[in-house]
């Protein structure tokens, strides 16, 4: 009993894989042996720690995400009693490693955790990945990043996710599981529910509260953090240009190569937003891996990592 | 004089976390419990328990599909958008059981 699913390309074949936290702690792979547009599954093994399981005890609840941003798939796990933990990969992109050479640590304690389940993104968009964790008792609490984005840093006291009312959001029904992800395509990620009656409630983010659309015109050229970052569809580049300008913008992989131009004409000054579908200028989906956001105004240019994962 | 730092620290850290919700973090609204095209709760039966959500691009079309998983089953259930990317749409009865090796999905006490 017990299934907590997640997916990822976790062994860097391009194909997303289906990892499944359980009931014993443990987390099943089953490694995508199909096609992008019809997946097929081998067998579950179990991850493994060193020579044994990967075991947190019970309740396993999986996130894959570049946790040091070193371009490995590193685990963030929450577990049924107090913990959120991190688990490094020590290997490489196509066989991933987890063992005591790089020890797991605890990512945050708290003894009112009960089940917890934990997501990673950069929900106050200051380019620092944060925490949320849900709870059995329907809170999903956000923990905002207080070290770097490599070396992340969270500490208590918990807050609540608020709704627009300025009342706690809670899961109705509590055993919160979650997610986030933008699921009415408005660039903005949403909070996707599940509950312990079996059902699934969505939050759509509120736009008008997103911290980037409280702008008025930009006092200079800014490139802002994309999101969702890592993507797996789509993500969305939102910049600001203080005045009418020629703008660029290129993505490039980590070779130098142009990818594809998203961007190249005169733009009004204020917010623009621009949509990148990992394809190629052949239209062909681009491998996962990082690629590099290139925006270019005259002699103004700055640079973002992002980062695809099938 | 380190742990004097450290608690200094330690504190600013606190307080920076306390006033994190006052402008940073955006609100949500209301929730939408998602439902089947024929008005019906999206859930393959009425003893489900605890349902994990997971949103991914089943079949590469572009739009989001969402896989769920069940307390009770200890399986993993797909149901796919037959929608648009903006409006998901999930047509009643559309859902399946994921398999690998030949078996659905099935993980838990062994």
């Amino acid at each position: 009993m017990g299934a907590v699913p997640q997916v990822a390309d976790i062994n860097g074949d391009d194909r997303f894989d289906l990892l499944v936290g359980d009931r014993n702690g443990v987390i099943w792979i089953y490694y995508n042996i199909g096609s992008k547009d019809s997946p097929v599954f081998s067998a579950g093994v179990r991850l493994n720690y060193g020579a044994g399981p990967l075991d947190v005890g019970a309740n396993s609840c999986p996130v894959v995400i570049d946790w040091n941003n070193d371009g490995l798939k590193d685990l963030i796990i929450g577990n049924e009693s107090f913990r959120v933990l991190s688990y490094i990969n020590t290997g490489t992109v196509h066989a991933p490693i987890f063992d005591n050479s790089t020890p797991y640590t605890t990512v945050l304690y708290s003894n009112s955790f009960y089940r917890c389940h934990p997501e990673v993104l950069d929900l106050d968009r200051d380019g620092k990945k944060d925490l949320l964790v849900s709870q059995n008792n329907g809170n999903v609490y956000f923990y905002k990043n207080l070290g770097t984005d490599v070396q992340p840093y969270f500490t208590s006291p918990e807050n609540s996710l608020k709704l627009t009312d300025e009342r706690d959001l809670i899961v109705s029904a509590g055993g919160a599981h979650m997610e986030m992800a933008d699921w009415n395509n408005d660039g903005l990620p949403d909070l996707i529910t599940g509950d312990w009656n079996g059902n699934i409630t969505v939050f759509l983010q509120e736009a008008a509260t997103a911290v980037y659309n409280d702008t008025p015109t930009p006092k200079g050229f800014l490139l802002n953090p994309n999101f969702p970052n890592p993507f797996n569809m789509s993500t969305v580049i939102s910049y600001e240009i203080p005045k009418a300008e020629k703008i660029n913008i290129t993505i490039y992989d980590i070779l130098g190569n142009r990818i594809r131009t998203l961007v190249s004409e005169y733009q009004s000054a204020g917010l623009h937003k621009i949509q990148w579908n990992g394809r190629n200028s052949d239209d062909l989906y681009s491998s996962s891996g990082i690629y590099m956001v290139v925006m270019q105004c005259g002699e103004w240019i700055d640079r973002q990592k992002i980062t695809l994962m099938k | 004089m380190g742990k004097v730092v450290m608690y200094v620290y330690l504190i600013c850290a606190v307080f920076q976390q306390m006033m994190v919700l006052s402008q940073d973090v955006p609100r949500f609204k209301a929730g939408n419990r998602l439902k089947f095209s024929n008005g019906a709760d999206l859930t393959p039966g009425s003893t489900n328990y605890t349902a994990s959500p997971c949103v991914v691009d089943w079949n590469n079309d572009g739009k989001q599909d969402l896989l769920v998983g069940y307390f009770y089953h200890g399986s993993v259930y797909l149901y796919l958008n037959t929608g648009t990317v903006g409006n998901p749409v999930f047509e009643d009865g559309n859902y399946q059981l994921v398999q690998a090796g030949g078996a659905a999905v099935q993980v838990g006490y062994s």
